[in-house]
């Protein structure tokens, strides 16, 4: 049986961080052995490796280069012939291309990551299809200082590396090889010290989690680059500002004004204050998601770890499902050093499992979690309710208490865990809607003009403003509206010698709008960046902080 | 302080066009400093009639602006008319900058490209985006039995001294770069096509990120609940 199914005309997918895999099956051959040969295309590279692998659901050693040659996507290396002998990390032609009919051609698959695998028959397979899928480390990408030096190349989470990677790859350059260096041309492009900012902010602790951001996330189907810099945006809430040519990655966090704005700037009479950003505003935010903790299947009270001459037993609380020759993960103990993925050996009794810690010490620990690989990436739904705004657009009727209406948005973040996409989730319903809390007030829009000029006390220029910074609004433009403002929108309007039609230069008679600046302005609530879970803290329920499968409340910040 | 004192700032602008030619206009006739070409200072021809508005914003909506220039001046024939018949426009590099010239500095910078001139009788519109349109590329790009590669890109870095290439792995050996062929020509004779879908439903997840499906996830050999 020869079967080539290579699906043609559809994407190459684009991976960060971790994701699960199956790949585009570009050739599928059975031997005469009735062993199969079998090559799956994975992504665009250059990734960085398997972590995982599944043949026909059971889990397999994937660094056995007598089955599986992983090829990361490198460019392929010209000069160096399509002769069929690697066994994988190169980007050379796979040595299973001899074992195939002599009408394939062997490849390189330059810059495709790529899976070759030779297994043999498998009369318990549950279907009769070959069936392959991994858990990867997806592309690598370059990291630099805030000069602009590059540091490395290599696989990361941080969102900031990934952004990065993608502008480079789709717009300043789409041509480059796997890591070639950047011009000085193009790195002028490049706001480095805003990226290298923001890294550090996403690698901060944001609570709970190891870190407060990370991006995981894969672009398997056809998406227009704006589709896939939103969904990478979402996942660490940030923007994205060009100005002077220059591409700057910003967070959305807790900041200070930059500037104030004071009647001498501020052109009177242009105040228009509204609500019409919260008025539709979503209330009823689900947040989906692929969840890459290890869902928990057992808990292991304290002392319920015990190792001894690297016999390792955990006592669960209750029963447990599991049987030998389960691979189990052990993602949170007391003890770090019995962390990681095990193979059963024995079940003593119904709440207990054994396996093998060759050469650890003896030690006795608990607190633990219990689960399974195979659940990583199972879809999660948290939702966030902002129930103060549901309430003030419920009203039913004259004599009737009003009902929380729903206005409902889906957002998508990737592969995430739990404790990010609530945090994310509260941000974006904060940001327009306000903080929960009763007395409840949205934050207000603002436009005004002001002249483009201006300068403030403290010396800085209205020009200068990036969207997305705070401008403190002083009392003497509102005392209504005095306060701090994110600025959403700018809209410039220099003057111009010739507008007068003379062509007399600068100090001639401008129309009425020239040198103003009209300015979009949303009321700042820093309660939408709060980190919520920086109090929780790992227990005997280890639900509290992790990603507990069986126990998702609706999610209320304190 | 209300507002800076002295003149009012001026409005350059340096135009690149796709074929290399240079445009240097401004509201006020005299040599500055450039930011396109090779410089340092160009004679600055006091063509703009009017700039902006320049609107821009936080999200990934693309920042747009405007650049008027007069076509009115020229002998027999307007001279901003000639520029733009004898050269393409669309797609060219444009800094506009907000020039003090006390302080020989721009305090406002922007780089964008020309979308469509449109041309009358008395000036020349030139409507900017900025340089970071996102909006009208794909992101991914596609399965081919062809290389996607341009040749001799840097991609290809074929130095074959044949001048073109069809793009098929035929033609790709025969140039010496067989190793960065990116196609997937195995569409054989006699070969069974199974169609399949690799990623079920297109995006096989319920978003981003799960690049199997569903299935998939109940791996044999998992434990029983």
């Amino acid at each position: 049986m020869q079967i080539l199914n290579a699906q043609l005309g559809i994407a190459r997918p684009l991976a960060y961080g971790r994701v699960r895999a199956k790949g585009n099956q570009i050739i599928l051959t059975q031997l005469a052995d009735r062993s199969r040969v079998s090559f799956y295309l994975l992504g665009e590279g250059k990734w960085s490796s398997p972590e995982r692998l599944w043949v026909n659901r059971k889990r397999v050693d994937w660094t056995d280069v007598t089955q599986f040659h992983f090829h990361p996507g490198d460019d392929g290396v010209i000069g160096g012939g399509l002769a069929a002998t690697s066994i994988g990390n190169d980007q050379f032609a796979d040595e299973f291309f001899t074992l195939l009919p002599a009408n394939i051609q062997p490849l390189t698959f330059s810059r495709m990551a790529y899976l070759a695998v030779h297994v043999a028959e498998d009369p318990g397979a549950p279907t009769s299809d070959l069936e392959v899928v991994g858990d990867y480390q997806a592309l690598e990408v370059r990291t630099f200082n805030a000069a602009g030096v590059q540091t490395g190349f290599s696989w990361t989470t941080n969102p900031a590396w990934c952004i990065l990677d993608l502008l480079l790859r789709k717009k300043i350059k789409p041509e480059g090889l796997i890591n070639e260096a950047l011009t000085a041309a193009e790195k002028t492009r490049i706001g480095f010290q805003s990226f290298s900012d923001a890294a550090d902010y996403y690698a901060a602790s944001g609570g709970g989690s190891a870190h407060r951001f990370e991006l995981n996330v894969a672009f398997p189907s056809q998406a227009n680059f704006t589709t896939m810099m939103e969904q990478m945006l979402l996942m660490c809430r940030s923007y994205i500002v060009e100005e002077g040519g220059v591409i700057y990655l910003f967070p959305d966090k807790d900041r200070a004004s930059t500037f104030v704005l004071t009647s001498d700037h501020y052109i009177p009479g242009t105040l228009q204050p509204d609500e019409s950003l919260a008025e539709n505003a979503a209330n009823h935010i689900v947040g989906t998601f692929n969840d890459l903790n290890v869902p928990i299947v057992a808990s292991v009270g304290g002392g319920g770890a015990s190792r001894t001459s690297g016999v390792t037993t955990l006592t669960c609380t209750v029963d447990h499902p599991f049987l030998v020759g389960d691979t189990v993960n052990i993602p949170k103990m007391d003890d770090a050093t019995f962390l990681g993925s095990f193979e059963i050996t024995a079940i003593p009794t119904s709440t207990q499992l054994e396996f093998n810690q060759v050469g650890q010490p003896d030690a006795v620990s608990g607190h633990g979690i219990v689960g399974i690989d195979e659940e990583r990436f199972v879809q999660r739904a948290p939702m966030y309710e902002h129930l103060q705004h549901q309430l003030a657009v419920g009203q039913r009727g004259v004599g009737l208490a009003t009902t929380p209406l729903q206005i409902p948005l889906s957002l998508d973040y990737g592969n995430n865990t739990v404790e990010c996409v609530k945090r994310l989730m509260a941000y974006q319903a904060y940001r327009y809607l306000g903080a929960d809390t009763t007395p409840w007030k949205a934050p207000f829009k603002l436009v005004l003009q002001a002249w483009m000029e201006s300068v403030d006390v403290n010396g800085n220029t209205l020009i200068e403003q990036l969207r997305g910074d705070l401008i403190t609004i002083d009392s003497s433009v509102s005392e209504d509206f005095g306060g701090d403002y994110e600025l959403l929108e700018v809209r410039l309007q220099p003057a111009c010698g010739m507008a007068d039609g003379q062509g007399s230069g600068s100090g001639s008679s401008y129309p009425n709008d020239s040198g103003i600046a009209e300015l979009t302005l949303l009321g700042y609530v820093p309660d939408a960046f709060i980190d919520f879970f920086a109090s929780t803290t790992w227990g005997d329920d280890p639900t509290a902080t992790v990603s507990g499968l069986f126990s998702l409340p609706v999610f209320r910040p304190p | 302080m209300k507002r800076r004192s002295g003149f009012a700032p001026i409005n350059l602008v340096d135009v690149q066009c796709a074929n290399g030619d240079l445009f240097y206009w401004s509201d006020f006739n005299g040599v500055f400093p450039t930011r396109l070409g090779a410089g340092p200072t160009a004679q600055y021809s006091c063509w703009v009639e009017k700039v902006g508005p320049f609107s821009l914003t936080r999200s990934l909506k693309v920042d747009a602006g405007q650049i008027v220039v007069q076509n009115i001046t020229g002998a027999v024939n307007r001279d901003v008319s000639q520029v733009i018949i004898r050269r393409e426009f669309i797609g060219a590099l444009v800094v506009y900058r907000w020039w003090k010239i006390e302080i020989e500095a721009a305090l406002w910078e922007f780089h964008g490209s020309v979308k469509s001139p449109r041309l009358s009788e008395a000036s020349l519109i030139l409507p900017l985006k900025q340089l970071l349109d996102t909006s009208q590329q794909d992101g991914l790009r596609l399965y081919s039995e062809q290389c996607s590669l341009r040749y001799k890109g840097p991609m290809c870095a074929s130095v074959s001294g044949l001048a073109t290439c069809d793009l098929t792995f035929g033609n790709c050996q025969a140039r010496g770069v067989q190793e960065r062929f990116d196609g997937l020509p195995f569409a054989t004779p006699g070969a069974a096509q199974i169609p399949s879908s690799p990623f079920p439903s297109g995006n096989p997840s319920p978003g981003p990120g799960d690049l199997t499906d569903p299935q998939a996830r109940a791996i044999r050999g998992r434990a029983v609940r």
